[in-house]
């Protein structure tokens, strides 16, 4: 396998689990959601050749893949059977789940589920603290357009917080 | 749960053992509106090849005079000829969109700017074509033997009624087309430049 290849499986083996978090974010179903994170890889691989190392490897990743992300469209032979409220799927692997957590997890990717693609980065963003300098940097936009996003963006997640119920 | 609690719950999220295998190999599935466009470009091309095809097969077989198969073949060859200078332009332009590095607005802005010079190219394209069909219809009056030859009037009035006929409704259905294998995209791109915009 070739040096930059090697290089590459290294850095994804690393970040998998936020370019997996991202997945999740934004795909509610378990295959629609594998399917994104191979998207993703394989944007990450062909637009690696381009990395400079001017910014963090992860920084330049998690803009890759929210781009990516952004424009995904879900498989248009829908598995009817599977809906979106089916979270059981986000069950934890070990033996002693956490419950708690579990239904915490369920909550927050179900609210996160009804944002639109845009909000979805921000509140991204937001979660991986972010400052506004930054994400207007990643987003391409002024900073006082982020601090309005952002805003909106957590209201609307506030909102939907506080009418599910769960 | 309230919207502080979230980033506790964000950093809880460790399930990355079900994380899928990683390669570098294209997968077969088609989730890019730019890959979908492109697969559509695609079958749309080898269709027209097909029909280029049916219609040679046609002309070789009817009955017609010499003049008359020779003007509609040289008719076609010529659409051949601009098929695939529009073919050739919308295959290069696949191959220098998409830029998922750049920053998201920028990105998603070039990605709309192609969208939209593509949507240039097909409409172009498509109207390339009304010039030719009018050839045919005018071929077909002329050659085509008839027991009464057709009066002045009469050709006008076939001509200008099947122009009138076929003109919207080959826009009509332009449209449809276009909207159907390549417009949902472009719209998709649309609303998220807007949406980055507000």
């Amino acid at each position: 396998m070739a040096s930059t290849e090697q290089e590459f499986l290294d850095q994804i083996e690393k970040h998998k689990g936020i370019i997996f978090k991202i997945s999740k974010m934004y795909m509610d179903d378990k295959d629609d959601r594998d399917d994104l994170f191979q998207e993703i890889t394989y944007q990450v691989w062909k637009a690696y050749p381009n990395f400079r190392g001017q910014s963090e490897f992860s920084t330049w990743l998690y803009r890759v893949a929210l781009n990516t992300a952004i424009i995904f469209l879900k498989n248009e032979k829908k598995r009817s059977f599977i809906t979106s409220g089916e979270y059981e799927e986000y069950k934890i692997a070990h033996e002693e789940f956490d419950n708690e957590k579990e239904d915490k997890l369920n909550a927050m990717y179900k609210a996160i589920h009804q944002l639109n693609s845009i909000d979805k980065a921000f509140i991204f963003y937001y979660l991986e603290d972010f400052s506004g300098k930054e994400i207007a940097e990643q987003m391409g936009i002024s900073e006082g357009n982020v601090r309005v996003k952002m805003n909106r963006a957590k209201n609307k997640l506030k909102d939907i917080l506080s009418s599910n119920t769960y | 749960m309230n919207i502080d609690e979230l980033k506790n719950t964000w950093n809880q999220d460790d399930s990355y053992e079900e994380t899928p295998e990683i390669n570098t190999e294209q997968k077969n599935k088609i989730n890019l509106p730019l890959e979908k466009i492109r697969k559509n470009m695609r079958m749309e091309f080898w269709s027209t090849v097909g029909i280029f095809i049916f219609a040679f097969g046609v002309i070789a077989l009817s009955p017609g005079p010499f003049k008359f198969k020779f003007y509609i073949t040289i008719l076609i060859a010529s659409m051949i000829f601009v098929t695939f200078f529009f073919f050739s332009q919308f295959f290069k332009l696949y191959k220098n969109m998409s830029n998922p590095v750049m920053k998201t607005y920028d990105s998603l802005k070039d990605l709309l700017y192609q969208f939209q010079l593509n949507k240039q190219y097909y409409l172009s394209f498509y109207l390339s074509f009304v010039p030719f069909l009018v050839c045919e219809i005018i071929i077909v009056l002329e050659f085509i033997p008839r027991p009464v030859p057709l009066s002045n009037l009469n050709i006008a009035s076939v001509l200008i009624g099947t122009m009138v006929i076929t003109m919207p409704l080959l826009f009509v259905l332009g449209k449809w087309w276009f909207n159907k294998f390549y417009g949902k995209y472009i719209l998709q791109i649309e609303n998220l430049v807007s949406e980055l915009k507000k």
